[in-house]
This record gives structure tokens, C-alpha cells and sequence, in this order.
């Protein structure tokens, strides 16, 4: 009897070890792969059916709506010649995604990443390059500054799908009410001016988060703005303007003192505040500008219930300038299909795939996708002072821009000890190359 | 008139705890009575009106969440996963358990600490080489990828709670039971395994706890994947340009419901009187 | 003589034997992932090419590193003090809720083992709300009895943003502790607490001389595995503070994905979890010394 229960036992063990080990993976209806087409040989010259690759693209981006349709219509677009796997990307995670892929040696064929972090993946990306130069009908498609902003020590490594800057949006009725002029740029003094105005109404002028990677939005677009009015523009991009200078000064200190007066939302907590706050506080109509990004700009706008408008992002030099960004894909070196993947980008970054991004309100990177939408196109506006960000930052500095400049400037060393830590970062910087 | 002092100051000492915990449930649920608030507004009402009633009940949250964001599928696998989990673990541990409690396995204290301490490893330094070795395994994004490390992973605290349970029984029932005839595993499962149940049933909801809400490894592991775990349908909701409170708070109410059932389901096991009279006369 | 002898080495073998599927699959979800740690700590590696033996350069480095040891500080102010505040409260609850019986109990039971059940990213998400300084909860709250001067940035001055935070995660463990230490309170038999009543005690000397004694081994084993999870917090504390503002809340978790996932510096993070592992351990030993007491047979 014993004997018997033991055996059962065991088997159940075995069972359940056997249960847990074969599983399949469901299927995913979304990713349905075309059936293979076994076409009648008409013509002579018609080849056999070819087997079809499989290509795995990180890059269905769902809070998009036009995420899955672009991912949708880049699968019926290449059925013939690839099962392509959209796989939604998980943006809190993608550092770890990426790189548990890569070291896994079983990688995803296209990953989506922000062009300008690619100095930390340079060793693993493939130099596009060649490929751009190739095609120059393909490469014609994108802005130079947006190819730049994908260039690591002159390799380009990423091909941009989307642009995306900084802009400024503003509840409307609260400036006409307080009497206040929209301009086509505002320096500082003039910025302060208006933030007084709207202070003495009891309301917070300004408001940028700290999450989400756009802490460093005020000092960046200051040192755009400042050194672009110094003249000193080329030598900041490329790294050799020193970062404790005439211009780095001018920006932390114009940055500090919109901190300082309190114009920043919520006043003393601006260094910690994160965009969940900001908004709210936006929607219920304490803040009269607050910061956001260009694809979100439309989405915050329509959620807002009351008009919200496009502003100059306020410039701390003479003249304005604004933090040109994008989004990007790149191709990992131990990918298997180095070549059809290629072939996938081009046909993810054709004009009739990137329509249906510009269609639900986004900007795409192909520049000859017209823009409809008025309020996009109010947006697009502003990236009329856009400007090619600098050589995409090495992880370090870049971490320091986001997470530790402002807490330093405004709880810690204050200007002179940012700009000594950014100096020091940029040295290291050059040392590298 | 002893017996009527005892009756009364019985009396007040329940209604004297039942007023503590009543302070305390009040700041225990606002932040569920939070949750299932938002999950009743549109984002837009959200952020006008954080803390109080909806005006208008957005009962499309739920809708949302479970069609268009797939959380409908992703309870079924996490029903799959965490179910799985659950019981192998249960069965490895009560097994591995009574083996360090009972059956003389040579230095069992020492095995018992080394389990439990190699579980201090940090868990971000365990997903690189768990990845690379599922992935060498040809297991990335199956159910198994995740069951196995989380059996390994949650084995130590059952085994342990086992064996202090397991310990509390004398050795004289299990020795009436060889005298009996019964061998080694018969005298585990018919003898021993029925006085466990409380001990199974805190292992059961402590390992049902600690997987169904399971993050890190389900997102990295499935991140390729089209099998998604309820965690990570949740974390899809908060997106690089802001988080979509209402579907989120609505994903959040969905996940706790098996949660509380299984809660309510294992409350009776927590009654007394099943490991009491067992060996007296 | 012999058959005795024979006796416990057969339950010896069986013994393995039932120990042995356990083993296996710990072996491989644990012991291989440590081992491999351990070389990698040693070397120098971004996840694509080659590693590179470096001694034991990664050690050096972080134990020099400033961020390192804040971290280091941090995660263990954290841990220690979240978990003793849980234990403390989770054993409360659990004395209190004893009491009750049927259903009510069961309803109180639940309700404050709920905080448990909530996915971390929501109630990180919630409390930031909740800490905000213009429209949260506390401040308002503050204001609205009068003491309006005791309100604060919490999540930003360094002197409560650590302590906001354990708040939290003291709300979230102290449920789990209760339930612990409430199933092992069933298992003491009635008589002893009769005894005890017939002998004139009330319920809180019964409590004090009976239950906390027999249910020691439990509270030792809820303090150190809330203590081995706390130390392991990620989410709670990256939700609500990214580690900030600058390195005020940054702890080794923290510290670690930044950089192996952001830096791709595989073997210093592998430095930095070996030397986290040891002061964890260390953390262990000595509150399993400071709870040490005799194990009671009932």
C-alpha cells in the first residue's frame, strides 16, 4: 500500500517539474504572422517561395495611439518577406531589457532607444553609417540635427522615428486674464517679469518635473540659449566649451533664480516635484505654464478642459533656444539579421508609416510628412529654435544632468559646485574620446 | 461573583480593542478606499479632484483595463504562474521541511541557514545570469521561466516555516506510526500533513502574496514575451508621459480580488483546535 | 541494537530523499546566480564583450566611492527601521485582533492585511500624492487642524524624507507580520491561558508571560525575513524618490541597477551586491543573536 502511495507521489512530483518546464508561450493575436504564400508560378522568372525571417522589433510604443497602427502597418507592409514580432516597449525598464538581450546573445533585431543615451551603448550598436550612405534617398528623409543627435564619435547609431522637444504650455485664459502678451521669445528679464505677475495673482508661474528624465530641461535649454547668443554654439556641441565659463554661469544662474523666487511649482518642493503633480496642480488651475514634451503636449491638451497654448520656452541668453530631441531606433551588433533589419527600418521610417503618427497628433522625424493638426502645428512652431543638442552626453554626465544638478544647485554647492562637477564630467568626457 | 468580575472585564477589554482597531483600519483603508475611488474617475476628473468622490462613475476604467489594456489575459496567467508556484512549492517544502525536522538528515540546522542565507543576494544582481541561463535554456518568455526561479526563489522561507511547524510535534505520534508499520512517507502524508494545515495555509498565502505582485523578473523575463503577468500590466499604465490613473487604480481593484478571496478562502485554517489533543490520552 | 541503528539511518536516506527536489531547484535559481556573482564581482564587464579579470579593483572602488556608502547607510536605516516599526505593529495587531473571534475578526484581519495586497507602484504612486506639499493630504491635513507651521516638503528635506518613506513601508508589512504571528498564536493550547486565568491574570499579563515566550521563534523568523526583504526594496523607494533628491534616499538596490543597467558596469554592481550580501548577513546574525532565547515544546 505504502509502496503504492510512494510511486504516486513521486509521479506527481515528476508531474508537476514536467508541467512547469514545457509550457508554450500563447500565442499573441496581434502578432499573427501572414500565412506564407505559396503562389502559382506565373511568370518564369518568379522565384520559389522564400522562407520568411523572423525579426523581433522592440518598438510598439502603446501609449501612442498611433503606436500599434504604425506596428500593425509595418507588419502588413513587409509580410511578404519577414514575420515581424512587435513587441511593446516597457520604457521604465529598457536599460535592463536591452542589455539582459544583448548579453543573453539572443537579442531583439531593432530596439527603440533615445538617441542621445546611445554613448552608452556605443561598443554594441552597428554603425549605420554605411548603410545611410548607401541610400541617400533614405538618408535625405531626416534632418541632419536628428541624425546627429544619433552619432557616437562620428558612427551614426541610431535612425530617429520621432522627434520630440521641450515646449511650454500655457493655460490661456489665466495669461489673458492677468493681461499677459504671448511672445515669440522672452529672456530672462522678461520672463521674470511676467512669473511676478502671475506670483502676486496667488498662482505658480512655472512648473518642470524632476522625473522622467526632464530635470535636465532648465539647464539644458539654458546652455543652449546662452552660448548660441555667445557665439560659442559649435564648441558647446562639440564638447570643448568649458563648463564652468561665462555662459555655464549666465544658465545656472538664471536658472536658480526662478527656484529662488519661488516661481517654480510647488515652491520650495520644485526640486523633488514629479509630472503626476504637475499636472494635476496644472488642471486645476494653479500653474500657468508648466513644462512638457512635445509628443505629450497634445494628449495633456485635450485633457486639460480648458484652452491650453504653445509658449517660448524662456531663454536665460540673449537669444532662445530649445533642447532638440528624438526617438530612435538601433540595431545591436549580435542581432542575426543585421541586414533585414535594415531593410525593417526603412520601411518603419517610410513616409506613408510615419503619416499615421502625424495623423494622431505626434511628430514624426520624416520631414516630408505634413503636418495637419493645428495645435501640432502650433507646436512644431516652437521648434523653430530648436536646436541640435550637444554630443550625446556619456551616461555619467548625463545621470548627473538629470538626478543631481538641481538638487546641488538649489539644497547643495549651488552654482559654482555644479558648474565644477560639469566640468570635471566634461574633462573626463574628452578623455574618453 | 469571580465569574461575573471576569464576564465583565472580558467585556470591556473586547470593546477597549475592538476602538484601537478601528483607529487603526481607518488609516489601513484610505488608501484602498483611495484606489478604488480613482479607479471610478476618468484621468481628467483624477487630477482635479484627487481625494474625493467621483462625480461621475467611470465605469469604462474597468472596461478599459481588462479588454483594451489585456488584463483579462494577463489574470489568466498570472492565475497560471502563481497557481503553479504555489503548489509545487508547497509540496517541495513540506517535504524538504519534514526531512530537516525529523528525519536526522545530518547537520539539517546548517543546511536550513545556508538556504536562507543565500537568499540574501540582492535580486539585481540575480537577473543577468538567471536571463542568460533561461535564455541558454531556450525557456525565455514561457510559463516555466518564471515558475522555476520563483519556486527557488520562495522555497527558503516555506522550508523554514515548515520545519519550526513540523517541530512543534512530538515524536511520539510519528513513533506510533512506524510502530504501526506506516513507512517514512506514508507517516508524513497521512499522520503528519493533516495537522499542518495552518502552517500550509500561512505558506499558501505568504508565497500567493509574494508572486502574484512579483516585478522585476516578470519584466525583464517577459519583456519579449506575449505572455505578460498581471504586475506588468499594471506598470504599462505608467508611461513616459505621465500614468493613466483611472485604467491603473481600475487594474489595481481587478488584481486585489483573488487576492482577498484566497485571504478569505485560508482564514478558516487559522482556527485553533487542529494541532491541540493530538498526543493527550 | 543494529535494527535501531538501522531505523534512523533509513529516515536519514529518506530524508535526502524528500530534501532533494527542493535542493535541486534551489541550486538553480540560487546557488549558481551567487556563484557567478562572485566571479563577476572580480571582473570587468558591460554585458557584450568579453569580461576582463580585474582583482579586486571593483571592491576598492566602491568601498572609496561617497555614493556607495550613502547608499550603504541608507539601505540599512531603512531596512532596520521599517522592519522593527512592522514587527512592532505587526505584533500589536496580531495580540489585539487575537480576541476577536468569528467573523468580526476575520473582517478586521483583512482589512489590515490589505496594505500588503496593494501592487507596490500603486501605493508609491498614491503616497507621493499624499506627501505633496501643496495639495496632499498631510499638509492639508496639518492646516486644517491649526499646524500649519508643522507643514514640510517631506519627500525633500533630508531631515523626513527616509522616514516618509519607512512611514509607508511600515503601513505595507505590518499586515503580514500580524498574520504570522496570529497563526502562530493558534497553535498554543487553550489550557495554558486557563492556568493563567484561574490564577487572577488579565489578558495583557497572559499575553506578556505566555504568548510573546511561545511565539519567539515566530517573531524571530517574521523579523528576519521582513528584514531580508526590506533590504532588497526597490520599487517603493525609486517610485517615490528616484533615490533623491540628489542621493538623500539613494540606497544600494538603487544604486546597483543604476550601475549595471544605465552604466553597463556589470562587475563593479556585482562588487557592490557581494558587499551588500555580507553586511545583510551580518544584519541577520545579530538580530538572530539579540532575539536568541530558549525554544519552548508545547
Amino acid at each position: 500500500m505504502k509502496k503504492i502511495i510512494n510511486k504516486v507521489l513521486v509521479a506527481l512530483l515528476v508531474t508537476s517539474f514536467a508541467l512547469t518546464g514545457c509550457s508554450k508561450p500563447v500565442e499573441d493575436p496581434a502578432a499573427k504572422p501572414a500565412e506564407t504564400k505559396t503562389e502559382e508560378v506565373k511568370e518564369p522568372e518568379a522565384a520559389a517561395p522564400v522562407e520568411k525571417k523572423n525579426i523581433k522589433f522592440y518598438g510598439k510604443v502603446v501609449e501612442y495611439t498611433s503606436g500599434p497602427k504604425m506596428t500593425d502597418a509595418l507588419i502588413e507592409k513587409m509580410k511578404d518577406k519577414y514575420n515581424i514580432e512587435a513587441i511593446q516597449v516597457d520604457w521604465a525598464n529598457m536599460d535592463k531589457v536591452i542589455r539582459t538581450g544583448i548579453a543573453s546573445g539572443d537579442p531583439c533585431d531593432i530596439y527603440n532607444y533615445p538617441p542621445s543615451n546611445m554613448a552608452s551603448f556605443k561598443d554594441m550598436a552597428v554603425d549605420l553609417t554605411p548603410y545611410l550612405d548607401a541610400d541617400p534617398e533614405w538618408k535625405a528623409q531626416f534632418e541632419p540635427a536628428a541624425l546627429a543627435a544619433g552619432t557616437v564619435d562620428g558612427k551614426i547609431l541610431s535612425i530617429p522615428w520621432e522627434s520630440n522637444f521641450t515646449v511650454v504650455l500655457a493655460n490661456k485664459k489665466m495669461l489673458d486674464d492677468l493681461g499677459i502678451q504671448m511672445p515669440e521669445t522672452w529672456n530672462l528679464e522678461e520672463f521674470t517679469a511676467v512669473c511676478k505677475k502671475i506670483q502676486d495673482a496667488d498662482l505658480f508661474p512655472f512648473a518642470n518635473a524632476t522625473d522622467l528624465g526632464r530635470a535636465s530641461w532648465m539647464y539644458r535649454n539654458a546652455m543652449l540659449s546662452t552660448t548660441v547668443s555667445s557665439g560659442k554654439y559649435e564648441d558647446f556641441t562639440k564638447g570643448l566649451l568649458p563648463l564652468n565659463g561665462p555662459e555655464a554661469k549666465e544658465a545656472l544662474v538664471g536658472v536658480k533664480s526662478l527656484y529662488d523666487q519661488k516661481f517654480m511649482y510647488p515652491g520650495e518642493g520644485a526640486v523633488t516635484v514629479k509630472n503626476d503633480e504637475i499636472k494635476a496642480a496644472f488642471y486645476q488651475g494653479k500653474i500657468a505654464m508648466m513644462a512638457e514634451i512635445a509628443a505629450g503636449a497634445k494628449v495633456t491638451a485635450k485633457d486639460a478642459g480648458f484652452e491650453v497654448v504653445p509658449v517660448p520656452w524662456p531663454s536665460m541668453g540673449k537669444e532662445g533656444a530649445i533642447n532638440g530631441g528624438y526617438n530612435g531606433f538601433f540595431i545591436p551588433q549580435n542581432s542575426k539579421n543585421i541586414e533585414d533589419a535594415v531593410e525593417v527600418l526603412k520601411a518603419f521610417t517610410s513616409p506613408e508609416i510615419q503619416a499615421l503618427h502625424a495623423t494622431d497628433g505626434y511628430i514624426p522625424a520624416n520631414k516630408n510628412v505634413e503636418i495637419t493638426d493645428e495645435f501640432v502645428k502650433g507646436i512644431v512652431a516652437q521648434a523653430a529654435t530648436l536646436r541640435s543638442p550637444e554630443d550625446p552626453a556619456y551616461t555619467a554626465m548625463d545621470d548627473y544632468r538629470n538626478n543631481m544638478l538641481i538638487p546641488e544647485l538649489m539644497l547643495g554647492g549651488g552654482v559654482e559646485d555644479v558648474m565644477k562637477k560639469l566640468e570635471e564630467f566634461r574633462q573626463k568626457g574628452q578623455v574618453k574620446k | 461573583m469571580n465569574i461575573k468580575k471576569m464576564k465583565l472585564s472580558e467585556k470591556s477589554l473586547i470593546m477597549f480593542i475592538r476602538i484601537v482597531l478601528v483607529i487603526f483600519v481607518i488609516s489601513t483603508l484610505y488608501p484602498i478606499i483611495f484606489v478604488l475611488l480613482t479607479s471610478l474617475k476618468t484621468s481628467n476628473e483624477f487630477y482635479n479632484n484627487i481625494w474625493f468622490f467621483p462625480k461621475e462613475i467611470a465605469w469604462q476604467n474597468y472596461q478599459y483595463a481588462w479588454v483594451t489594456a489585456s488584463i483579462g489575459k494577463y489574470f489568466l496567467n498570472s492565475v497560471i504562474v502563481v497557481g503553479i508556484t504555489v503548489f509545487v512549492s508547497l509540496v517541495l517544502a513540506a517535504l524538504a521541511g519534514y526531512a530537516l525536522a525529523k528525519l536526522n538528515v545530518p547537520k539539517a540546522d546548517l543546511i536550513m541557514l545556508s538556504i536562507f542565507l543565500l537568499t540574501m543576494l540582492p535580486s539585481e544582481s540575480i537577473i543577468m545570469p538567471m536571463y542568460i541561463m533561461t535564455s541558454k535554456l531556450k525557456m525565455t518568455g514561457t510559463y516555466g521561466a518564471l515558475i522555476i526561479p520563483y519556486i527557488g526563489w520562495g522555497l527558503a522561507l516555506t522550508i523554514y516555516i515548515f520545519r519550526n511547524f513540523f517541530k512543534t510535534i512530538p515524536m511520539e505520534i510519528i513513533e506510533a506510526a512506524r510502530i504501526d508499520g506506516c513507512g517514512e512517507f506514508s507517516t508524513f502524508l497521512k499522520v503528519v500533513m493533516p495537522m499542518m494545515l495552518p502552517a500550509t495555509a500561512t505558506n499558501a498565502i505568504l508565497l500567493f502574496l509574494g508572486w502574484w505582485g512579483e516585478l522585476l523578473w516578470a519584466s525583464i523575463e517577459l519583456s519579449t514575451s506575449s505572455i505578460k503577468t498581471l504586475p506588468l500590466g499594471i506598470t504599462a499604465f505608467v508611461q513616459s508621459s505621465g500614468t493613466n490613473w483611472g485604467p491603473l487604480c481600475a487594474a489595481s481593484c481587478i488584481i486585489l480580488i483573488p487576492v482577498v478571496g484566497f485571504f478569505l478562502l485560508t482564514q478558516k485554517y487559522f482556527i485553533a483546535g487542529l494541532t491541540g489533543g493530538a498526543v493527550k490520552g | 541494537m543494529t535494527k535501531i541503528k538501522w531505523k534512523s539511518h533509513t529516515s536519514a536516506v529518506m530524508g535526502m530523499i524528500f530534501l532533494l527536489p527542493a535542493l535541486l531547484v534551489i541550486m538553480y535559481s540560487t546557488v549558481i546566480p551567487f556563484v557567478w556573482n562572485m566571479i563577476l564581482s572580480f571582473q570587468k564587464w558591460d554585458g557584450f564583450n568579453k569580461p576582463s579579470f580585474v582583482g579586486f579593483e571593483n571592491y576598492i572602488t566602491a568601498f572609496k566611492d561617497p555614493l556607495v556608502l550613502k547608499s550603504l547607510w541608507n539601505s540599512v536605516y531603512f531596512a532596520v527601521a521599517s522592519t522593527a516599526g512592522g514587527v512592532i505593529l505587526g505584533l500589536l495587531l496580531a495580540t489585539l485582533v487575537f480576541k476577536l473571534v468569528g467573523k468580526e475578526g476575520s473582517i478586521f484581519r483583512l482589512i489590515l492585511f490589505s496594505p500588503a495586497m496593494l501592487p507596490t507602484a500603486v501605493v508609491g504612486l498614491m503616497f507621493v500624492f499624499f506627501y505633496n506639499p501643496e495639495m496632499g493630504l498631510l499638509n492639508n491635513f496639518l492646516k486644517l487642524i491649526g499646524l500649519e507651521s508643522l507643514t514640510k516638503v517631506w519627500l525633500q528635506d533630508k531631515n523626513t524624507a527616509m522616514i516618509c518613506i519607512i512611514l509607508v513601508a511600515i503601513w505595507k508589512c505590518a499586515g503580514t507580520i500580524m498574520l504570522l504571528c496570529f497563526a502562530t498564536m493558534q497553535t498554543i493550547p487553550e489550557t495554558l491561558y486557563e492556568s493563567c486565568e484561574l490564577d487572577g491574570a488579565g489578558y495583557f499579563k497572559q499575553v506578556r508571560y505566555i504568548t510573546y515566550p511561545l511565539i519567539k521563534p515566530m517573531i524571530l523568523l517574521a523579523t528576519v525575513n521582513t528584514l531580508g526583504t526590506q533590504y532588497k526594496t526597490f520599487d517603493l523607494i525609486f517610485t517615490m524618490t528616484q533615490g533623491g533628491p540628489g542621493d538623500l534616499t539613494y540606497t544600494i538596490p538603487i544604486n546597483m541597477t543604476k550601475v549595471a543597467f544605465t552604466y553597463g558596469n556589470f562587475g563593479s554592481a556585482a562588487a557592490m551586491g557581494g558587499i551588500f550580501t555580507v553586511v545583510v548577513i551580518a544584519s541577520i546574525v545579530l538580530v538572530r543573536w539579540m532575539l536568541r532565547g530558549e525554544e519552548y515544546e508545547y
